[in-house]
């Protein structure tokens, strides 16, 4: 039985929140993954295509922090998955209230209860509050093997750095419907972010193209700027608006590490022992063909894996794959064999793959309504009035996917995202492979 | 209906707002049934007879209260004990349904203001500086004979709406009965406590909600837990044991009624649960009810000062709501001294127990007593003041 | 075919595109060396038709095409307002027809310098041993950014726009300014409310169910009312101005005032609202009226004209207007028959 038990004061239980709101964005489930010394969550969205690792560190980031694995020695390491949007009703937003009002809490303490039956493990948090009032919450877990994404920064050239607030800026520029960023270090002394859609390019359909916003800042209003002039880098817009806005939380300035096109990229950011680390999928060539859904074998790079002990990730088991963080174990390994580590052949399947990878996120656009302008926009009849009961949508129960108590929850679960991502993904790979 | 007979009611309130922030409490279905009484209007309404909720708006509410009782019979000695209302005949305290979302729209209906207006200098005057949504306008409720429509007129400046709501007959249907004579548990705590509680609570999106009380070394314990797909939560009110102010509840609380409204001042910041009674303090109560139900009394407890939770032997649950409101009629007398205070009650048919929760470690059942039922209707805010 | 101008007015641009899309997607936007026109007309619902002189948006205007120097387009409204407003703290805003790709498009470009809330946070944090090598010695150079925001559109031939024609309308039983619209919308808007809310369970179209009827006479008051299965209401405005008509304006002059059918609505009803007489009322959908109220953010004075059980046309004036070049937007609606 592992022993896991940590406790955090009510500005770390705030930081836990703002980064499982900025995990949720990428995955429904994060992977928890807990050693000695470090506590760390993970998220790999559906596409494959963004790995997120936030790092928490056990005597920075906590008040208390103990952890005995089970087994593996002071190597061993506790794995499980949970749902973003449980852990988020737990760790629910304002946790830190700086003039300690009655109701708020205390300290947060957290313990796993693991249990040789599965529907009895339970992930315990106890939020005491001032004056009395103590809440308990026991949420189901499901123990999975957690893996890790590669990124070998040593061959990442490009490197830049700047201030999330001044990013921030940027992205409020950004139409709210488009998908693609591209990041393109310009021979004038300029970087140019340009968000764009691929097109559609039929009769009428052509006013419904959303904008295409280029922001073009000065090298110079970076903190640091070493890219080479020509560059362009793709990414999705609505991960990096994620990374933006949790990075500015922490009031913080964003790091990028990348190489080329169709290679991964990694942002950094973090203060006070929480280290975030998200490691994405690019394109480069964004006038060609859309993006592709298979980030798995390339997103290592055979080469940084391989020769990777200078890799940044020096927690991480080496693998050269992404594999969904909650796959179950037995599939897990199944495919890790399987993928040849060393394909070089993955960037052109990465091209030739049809799927496009980045979902917009249109709800979450539409969210950023201006107050102001509301007041004149036409009535929504069916909007309930505002004053009164838990209207804050990240607690929204409805919404959360359910799952039986049952311990058959992570298979049946799993094997519905692998039935709806894996045939576009694994097929179309294998073929390039094979 | 003849002229020359006066309008059974008429009132007139300086705040829309006042009486829209008491009635969208109880706001749950579409029809409410109204009773005009001397004493004040009362609001309920209920749900498949597990639930009721009624809001009552205290004649002292109003700058006017005219009522006038229908012609046909009045009894005489009905008039200030409202405990006995259900005893009369309808029509001496005229009973019919209105649409109530229908009625709180009208309330605000100058919710939002224009800016412009706000300016004006009529709104500055005294009469009106509680104006915080901009909804505090002249507001007069007229219901002139039986069978006529109940209306309002909102008056601002130059604008002025009328409002007829359609009154329809009453459907009596049974209270449902609560045996105050025969509490198995009642506690009194701040309505944002329980509101805090209910919301943690709801992230379970749990079926049902069960209350625990019992009595740890001579401390009062009380519980609400829920548990969903997801997991389970459970929200735990403990007295803390600070040394200054601690007191044992059982010593100063028992008696019902004894003043615990006003202790409240000097006892909140470390009592949680300023009043305590357990029918039976060696065993734990506990009783399971609807959580959907209960958490249409969430505006209620948001709002609330005070909430007393009392459970019958039955098991039924009253949810007893005191709310402070602002300012409101001047001139008119007030026995609460500064801010004056209406009452919301809820009430709450439990759930059968089926065997007990994994992990919480309480197994009795509920308690049974004997097989008392009194219809108590009417304002019950004798419990706290 | 050209066209360059650089905003004049960035915040009433923005609200007019804002306005405009309430009630439709798409506009047809007609330039020119002296005006710009913006026209929607929606599948079904209020039409918009405004006339805006070069000056309340642009300056520096250049349009250039093989018909009369006039360009057409039809303008998407929710992109054009979202360019906008990443426009309204620029120091500067360009718009211009271009193409790319073979599409037209129109781009707007804006020079911003970023706010001073966004400055490089301290460098105390950093985690990784990433810390800048060189200092801010060299300053952050002047923070100006150019954004350039694309807005797709579709160039409208001369014939396709030929037919197009704004409504006519017979002359209107009363003209009066209305109230402030933000209390009207909010008025109106509780009044749908309660429509949709009562005749959930009720019988009728959707469109039936929220047939506001709107009011005016020729003493000041505006009355606005509906009428559901749970309640009857309306909402009463006195003392509203009833403008007078100018002779220059009225075909036959003051004769033709004295034939007007205003000059006898004059002669019925009163000005505390309480008459029956002297109303002329138009029957209109609560939801569309609602869109068309959005018209308020502009802030301009709103005159309603009347025909009894048949139309309403509102003229919205922009408020910043000398009264040489005015710049107006006129709504067309229609009244439903009883």
């Amino acid at each position: 039985m592992v022993v896991l038990n940590f406790t955090l004061t009510p500005q770390a239980a705030s930081k836990l929140h703002d980064l499982l709101v900025c995990l949720g964005k990428f995955s429904d489930t994060v992977a928890v993954e807990a050693r000695r010394e470090k506590f760390t969550f993970t998220a790999l969205n559906s596409s494959k295509s963004a790995y997120a690792a936030v790092t928490l560190d056990g005597k920075l980031f906590f008040t208390k922090y103990e952890c005995i694995p089970s087994s593996g020695g002071p190597d061993g390491r506790f794995t499980c998955s949970m749902y973003t949007k449980a852990l988020l009703s737990v760790f629910k937003g304002r946790l830190y209230d700086p003039l300690g009002r009655d109701g708020a809490i205390d300290r947060c303490e957290v313990s796993v209860q693991e249990r040789e039956n599965e529907t009895q493990c339970r992930f315990i948090v106890k939020m005491v509050c001032n004056q009395g009032v103590i809440k308990t919450y026991k949420l189901t877990y499901e123990a999975v093997d957690v893996m890790h994404a590669l990124f070998d920064r040593s061959v990442a050239k490009n490197y830049w750095s700047m201030s999330s607030g001044v990013i921030k800026e940027y992205i409020e520029y950004f139409g709210t419907k488009t998908e693609m960023l591209d990041i393109f270090a310009g021979e004038d002394g300029r970087c140019v972010f340009k968000s764009y859609t691929e097109k559609i390019s039929n009769g009428k359909e052509i006013l419904k193209h959303p904008l295409v916003t280029a922001v073009a800042v000065s090298t110079s209003d970076f903190e640091q700027f070493t890219v080479q002039a020509g560059t362009h880098i793709v990414i999705s817009v609505k991960d990096f608006k994620a990374i933006v806005v949790h990075a500015d939380t922490l009031k913080t300035s964003l790091k990028a590490y990348y190489s080329q096109p169709t290679r991964p990229l990694q942002f950094s950011y973090g203060c006070d022992g929480l280290l975030c680390e998200f490691t994405l999928m690019t394109s480069g060539d964004y006038t060609g063909a859309p993006l592709t859904s298979t980030p798995a074998p390339q997103t290592l790079g055979s080469r940084g894996a391989s020769r990777a002990p200078l890799t940044v990730t020096d927690r991480t088991s080496i693998r050269s794959d992404m594999p969904p963080p909650t796959e179950p174990a037995s599939r897990r390994d199944r495919s890790g064999r399987l993928r040849n580590p060393g394909s070089r052949q993955s960037s052109s399947a990465a091209q030739e793959d049809p799927e496009s990878l980045f979902i917009p996120d249109a709800q979450d656009a539409r969210r950023r309504e201006d107050d102001e302008e509301s007041a004149w926009a036409p009535l929504d009849y069916e909007k309930e009035e505002t004053l009164g009961w838990d209207a804050s949508a990240d607690h929204d129960a409805s919404v959360f996917p359910t799952f039986r108590d049952s311990g058959s929850m992570s298979t049946t679960n799993m094997s519905d995202s692998n039935e709806v991502f894996e045939p576009t993904q694994r097929v179309s790979q294998i073929k390039g492979l094979w | 209906m003849d002229i020359e007979d006066p309008p059974i009611l008429t009132a007139v309130s300086s705040s829309a707002r006042q009486l829209y922030l008491l009635l969208r409490c109880i706001t749950s279905s579409t029809k409410a049934h109204v009773q005009i009484s001397e004493e004040g209007l009362k609001f309920s309404v209920d749900e498949a007879s597990i639930m009721e909720a009624s809001a009552f708006l205290d004649k002292s509410l109003f700058t006017t209260y005219n009522f006038n009782p229908p012609t046909p019979q009045r009894n005489p000695q009905q008039s200030d004990d409202s405990e006995d209302e259900d005893l009369d005949p309808p029509n001496t305290t005229p009973t019919f349904q209105i649409s109530l979302p229908a009625l709180l729209e009208t309330l605000q209906i100058f919710g939002l203001t224009d800016p412009n207006t706000t300016k004006q200098s009529w709104q500055t005057s005294a009469a009106f500086s509680n104006n915080v949504l901009g909804m505090n306008n002249l507001c007069r409720i007229s219901y002139n004979s039986l069978g006529a429509p109940l209306s309002i007129i909102l008056t601002e400046a130059s604008v002025r709406t009328q409002c007829d709501l359609t009154t329809y007959e009453p459907e009596y249907s049974e209270d449902i009965p609560f045996n105050r004579q025969a509490l198995a548990f009642k506690t009194i705590m701040r309505g944002s406590w329980l509101h805090d509680a209910l919301s943690e609570l709801s992230s379970t999106s749990p079926e049902q909600l069960t209350m625990y009380a019992k009595t740890v070394r001579g401390k009062p314990f009380f519980a609400l837990s829920s548990s969903g797909t997801l997991g389970s939560a459970r929200v735990e009110f403990n007295n803390q044991p600070q040394p200054s102010a601690f007191r044992t509840p059982a010593s100063t609380n028992l008696a019902a009624g004894a003043g615990t409204g006003t202790d409240a001042g000097e006892q909140a910041p470390t009592n949680l649960l300023e009043t305590f009674q357990l029918l039976d303090p060696d065993t734990v109560l506990r009783s399971s009810y609807k959580f959907s139900l209960i958490q249409k009394a969430a505006r209620a407890m948001s709002v609330a000062t005070k909430v007393s939770i009392r459970v019958d032997d039955q098991g039924v649950l009253s949810l007893q709501f005191m709310v402070e409101v602002e300012g409101g009629a001047s001139g008119v007398g007030t026995s609460s001294g500064g801010g004056k205070v209406s009452f919301i009650d809820f009430r709450f048919v439990p759930l059968v127990e089926d065997g007990d929760e994994e992990g919480e470690g309480v197994d009795e059942t509920m308690m049974q007593y004997g097989d008392g039922s009194d219809s108590g209707t009417g304002r019950e805010d004798e419990d706290m003041l | 075919m050209r066209f360059k101008a650089s905003i004049q007015n960035i915040t009433t641009f923005t609200k007019l595109t804002a306005s405009l899309n309430s009630l439709g997607p798409l506009a047809w936007v007609k330039l020119s060396e002296e005006q710009v026109c913006f026209t929607i007309i929606p599948e079904q619902g209020t039409q918009v038709w405004a006339v805006l002189s070069i000056d309340s948006i642009f300056r520096d205007i250049f349009v250039q095409s093989a018909a009369n120097n006039v360009i057409n387009l039809e303008v998407p409204l929710t992109s054009l307002n979202r360019a906008l407003k990443s426009a309204l703290n620029a120091t500067s805003a360009q718009i211009r027809l271009t193409k790319k790709d073979n599409m037209p498009m129109l781009a707007l470009t804006i020079v911003t310098t970023a706010s001073s809330n966004a400055l490089p946070p301290a460098t105390a944090n950093n985690d990784d041993g990433f810390d800048a090598p060189f200092d801010d010695e060299f300053g952050r150079g002047n923070r100006e950014t150019i954004v350039t925001q694309e807005i797709p559109v579709r160039v409208l031939a001369p014939d396709t726009v030929a037919g197009l024609h704004e409504p006519q309308c017979r002359d209107p039983d009363v003209h009066i300014v209305l109230p402030p619209l933000m209390q009207l919308k909010s008025i109106s808007d509780r009044f749908t409310k309660l429509a949709l809310a009562d005749t959930k369970s009720g019988s009728g179209t959707i469109a039936s169910r929220t047939r506001l009827e709107l009011a005016a006479n020729m003493h000041g008051c505006l009355k606005m009312s509906i009428r559901t299965d749970a309640l009857s209401i309306s909402s009463v405005w006195t003392d509203l101005n009833n403008p007078e008509l100018d002779p220059s304006q009225v075909v036959g002059g003051e004769n033709g005032i004295a034939a007007h059918p205003s000059t006898r609505m004059k002669q019925l009803g009163s000005a505390d609202g309480r008459s029956d007489e002297g109303w002329a009322l138009v029957r209109i959908d609560g939801r569309d009226w609602g869109k068309v109220m959005s018209v308020g953010r502009l802030g301009g004075r709103v005159i309603a004209c009347f025909c009894h059980e048949h139309a309403l046309v509102l003229y919205v004036y922009l408020p910043q207007d000398d009264g040489d070049n005015e710049s107006v937007l006129t709504y067309y609606v229609s009244s439903y028959s009883a």
